[in-house]
């Protein structure tokens, strides 16, 4: 065994671990690391397939701003709440056949791909190097898959404005409304504390006060 | 890199006209040792509300990320020394810019586990800070670099200084992406005018409040590594790097470098902290607009002139 080999089989050990554990936590902090993780790995043998500039756009991409994301609106909820509620719905009923389709696909996609006939094959070990190089990828890129290229770009855009129309609209309504019941809820907790039955390690913080 | 604290502390000093540390050895010069047994021999505090796992790991992975992005600066050329090929770096790669920006890019996971693994409101908020700041301010510092890379037309920071050793460097040719870099570098490493994330008037230390110790002493050692990458990579990037007359190549490196930490340290020290909303909308609707624009302008000149 070579040492390229041994490292790909490390990496992607790892990443395999790594994947379950994304999904098999119960702390989705711990699971979003875990797909950093998992986004490294790849990336690992991205640079093994010399393809430098996929593992760099990819680690700059997923692991450095998208998980970074995930992390943000995480740490804005309460994870504390939200471990202890139930982590299963009864949705196997309908998770199931998608998870088999899926498999199905994917495994037909790479069984299609007859590995002996591509022309990264017959190439020398130098013409392999440069395979994977900026230029090649770029020229590749706004040539022959201009179509799909732009088209991806084109989704992006049309869900981002999407996301932000649906989280934009009535925005203001819902802040007033939680405004109101924040202070509503202040409210009875004052008139609690002076009626006495107040639990005494609740902590009284006027509404918005608090991470402001 | 330790010297580097003795060297803010004493210019600091002499900027509000005072002294700065000048007891332990000569000049003060044994300060950062000191302070480095100090906090060796400091009890190590863990918050009884930290996650178990992610609050040791977060300064771990801020320290790995700071010295793993330094490693391909490029020191000087490839010099013979007793008929053996010396590298002027550690590490040459074909995408080394890419390479930095990805790595530093990965430090932000120590601010942001470091603030909510300490299971502390101030660290919380330190840590939501650092990962709006850094991910906002990161953009533009990409943008700014990608429009450099444009000119020099490759992405290895060899090829960069190669490209400005025979030419101009590139700060002439490209001063508005010299000081868009410099001042997303200075918001990239968290530090004062943007030191946010650890405002001790409001924040008490920010992400590293709960921290002591040695866990504490990797988040600093981590913070003065990046600012001495960023200054190693503005030297690079728009000084031509190693390259001048005279000195060998990591003499002249360091010289550069060594003006750009002045002048981190006299900017901590003259200019007072930015508040949240003119920090995103510095960075959202001047600085990101302006970096597009360059880039943009810049791809046309290219494109005519090649």
């Amino acid at each position: 065994m070579n040492a390229p080999t041994a490292v790909f089989i490390v990496l992607a050990a790892v990443a395999v671990v790594s994947s379950l554990n994304v999904i098999l936590r119960r702390n989705p902090v711990h699971s979003a690391i875990f797909l950093a993780l998992t986004i490294l790995c790849l990336a690992g043998e991205f640079v093994l397939l010399n393809a430098e500039f996929i593992a760099a756009t990819e680690v700059i991409v997923y692991a450095g701003a998208i998980i970074v994301l995930f992390l943000f609106t995480m740490m804005l909820l309460d994870i504390r709440g939200g471990m202890r509620t139930r982590q299963f719905q009864n949705q196997f009923g309908l998770a199931a056949p998608i998870a088999v389709l899926l498999v199905a696909l994917l495994g037909a996609a790479v069984g299609a791909i007859n590995i002996s006939g591509l022309p990264a094959a017959a190439l020398s070990t130098l013409q392999a190097a440069q395979l994977g190089s900026v230029q090649n990828l770029g020229q590749e890129l706004y040539s022959n898959f201009l179509l799909p290229f732009e088209l991806a770009s084109l989704v992006l855009t049309v869900g981002l404005i999407g996301a932000i129309g649906l989280a934009g609209h009535g925005a203001e309504d819902r802040e007033e409304q939680v405004r109101i019941e924040e202070a509503l809820e202040f409210d009875t907790k004052v008139r609690a504390k002076e009626g006495g039955h107040l639990e005494p390690e609740e902590e009284l913080v006027p509404a918005g006060g608090h991470h402001a | 890199m330790a010297y580097m604290t003795w060297f803010e502390r004493r210019v600091i000093g002499r900027l509000q006209v005072r002294l700065g540390p000048n007891r332990v050895g000569i000049g003060g010069l044994l300060q950062p040792l000191a302070d480095a047994l100090k906090l060796f021999f400091k009890e190590d505090v863990r918050p009884a509300r930290a996650d178990r796992i992610l609050f040791p790991l977060a300064p771990a992975i801020s320290l790995f990320a700071a010295l793993a992005a330094f490693a391909v600066i490029p020191f000087g050329p490839t010099t013979r020394i007793a008929g053996v090929e010396v590298p002027g770096g550690i590490a040459n790669l074909q995408v080394g810019l890419l390479y930095l920006v990805g790595i530093s890019s990965l430090g932000v996971y120590g601010l942001v586990l470091g603030g909510w693994s300490s299971g502390s409101k101030y660290s919380l908020i330190g840590g939501l800070r650092a990962a709006a700041q850094v991910v906002s301010y990161e953009l533009i510092l990409g943008l700014a670099l990608v429009s450099v890379a444009l000119v020099a037309g490759t992405l290895s920071l060899e090829g960069v200084v190669g490209g400005q050793a025979n030419g101009l460097p590139y700060v002439i040719l490209q001063p508005v992406a010299f000081l868009l870099y410099l001042v997303a570098a200075v918001a990239e490493t968290n530090r004062a005018p943007f030191d946010l994330p650890e405002a001790d008037t409001e924040l008490v230390a920010g992400y590293h409040t709960e921290y002591g110790g040695m866990r504490f002493a990797m988040f600093f050692i981590a913070e003065y590594v990046n600012v001495i990458t960023v200054s190693a990579l503005a030297a690079t990037m728009f000084f031509a790097g190693w390259s001048g007359p005279f000195l060998p190549g990591p003499h002249w490196l360091f010289i550069k470098m060594l003006a750009f930490l002045f002048l981190f340290v006299w900017l901590r020290a003259t200019l007072p902290r930015l508040r949240y909303d003119q920090l995103m909308r510095l960075s959202w609707s001047v600085l990101l607009p302006l970096a597009l624009i360059n880039l943009l302008a810049t791809a046309v000149v290219v494109a005519v002139t090649r």
